[in-house]
């Protein structure tokens, strides 16, 4: 079943249409949240709100995005406000950035992983959470390969153009940082 | 550096492109807890009953019961004075209160920086140590649309038993205009009458 066809059914009521959208999107939207917040906690707290909120807005979506770009504008919104608030900057001071970020990624062992250098990907996740917010943002919503440069737009509540050029100077800055390592292509 | 041989430049750029594009994604594949969903669905079901019957319909009373109160509230403060009142705007300056000058009506421009005083309220019998005749000069003002009333004094000073008095900014000076104009439409003054 298709999320038009979902939605349609979880605004007359139906709980289990809504449940499957949950289970459809719960992996995008804490990795949303992720993104905003650093904290797999918390992305996994802010998740659950915009869930919920969603349910409770669902009959008044309009459907002029799609219910997933709907559903993570609420995501990014709550992660946004929250990021912004004392709690969030308190559990920041108080945990060490690279601790925060690594809690929930999949740091596992892929079939890639022999091609990569083990050390780079260290130093380039270092590098990506010590960026600029805004750089930052932009670089993982809008050029992660999760979501498209659209939806990354809509989410972040910025033109499409600004995601491009913010994603492609948080690249030229990784790169810059990452030749004063030694990775630079001479 | 294990990468950086050097030698292929082109290959370095494109690993390191690629490790961005890999870790970036890497960074938001989050695992996300078993019960998740379960969570979703517990928090979905609490709400629903705390907004359903006694709840909701306690919340509807005392949100009609708010909104009936700032309406009362908006209705006797702000549109019930204005209809009620007679407004009378007059001017002094300090030279007419040391002269002993009654308050007269005064055509002026306000421009930015002047206290301005709107006067309101029954039309005084006597505007206290300057006294002006039984429906005086300040009535006529009010009979004037659009007139608008500087004085170098703070409107305290122009305070009389029984008028209220408000201090305007010059911004809202064509408010208060133009509610005289209309109070005058309506209810004409004993000197428009006249």
């Amino acid at each position: 079943m298709d999320d038009v066809e979902l939605v349609e059914r979880a605004q007359q009521g139906d709980q289990s249409a809504f449940t499957q959208l949950v289970v459809r999107y719960q992996k995008v939207a804490v990795g949303t949240a992720f993104a905003a917040l650093g904290s797999a906690v918390e992305a996994d707290d802010v998740a659950q709100e915009a869930f919920l909120l969603a349910h409770r807005k669902l009959v008044g979506f309009r459907r002029d995005a799609s219910f997933k770009t709907w559903l993570l504008t609420i995501v990014w919104r709550r992660a946004f406000n929250r990021r912004r608030g004392m709690a969030h900057r308190l559990r920041v001071w108080l945990e060490p950035e690279d601790a925060r970020w690594s809690q929930a990624t999949s740091l596992a062992a892929s079939t890639e992983e022999v091609l990569i250098d083990r050390q780079l990907r260290e130093h380039l996740r270092r590098l990506v959470v010590t960026l600029p917010p805004k750089l930052r943002d932009a670089l993982l919503v809008g050029s992660s390969g999760h979501h498209t440069v659209q939806e990354a737009a809509a989410i972040l509540g910025v033109p499409e153009g600004t995601v491009k050029s913010r994603a492609s100077s948080a690249r030229r800055l990784l790169k810059r940082k990452l030749a004063g390592l030694g990775y630079a292509a001479r | 550096m294990p990468l950086d041989d050097g030698n292929r430049p082109e290959e370095m750029r494109r690993r390191i492109d690629g490790a961005i594009d890999r870790e970036t994604f890497a960074l938001l594949d989050v695992r996300v807890s078993r019960d998740f969903v379960a969570r979703v669905e517990a928090a979905i079901e609490a709400s629903e009953r705390s907004w359903s019957g006694p709840v909701r319909r306690f919340a509807l009373i005392g949100a009609v019961c708010v909104l009936a109160l700032a309406a009362a509230a908006y209705y006797s403060i702000v549109v019930r004075p204005s209809g009620d009142r007679v407004p009378v705007l007059a001017s002094r300056s300090a030279g007419d209160t040391a002269a002993g000058r009654p308050l007269s009506p005064a055509v002026a421009t306000p421009t930015p920086g002047d206290a301005v005083a709107f006067v309101s309220g029954p039309a005084p019998t006597r505007t206290g140590p300057a006294p002006v005749s039984e429906e005086g000069a300040s009535a006529d003002a009010a009979a004037e649309p659009g007139v608008a009333v500087a004085s170098t004094e703070p409107a305290e000073r122009l305070e009389v038993p029984g008028v209220v008095i408000e201090r305007l900014s010059v911004e809202r000076i064509q408010v208060a205009s133009l509610s005289i104009a209309r109070l005058v439409e309506r209810e004409p003054t004993s000197a428009a009458r006249r």
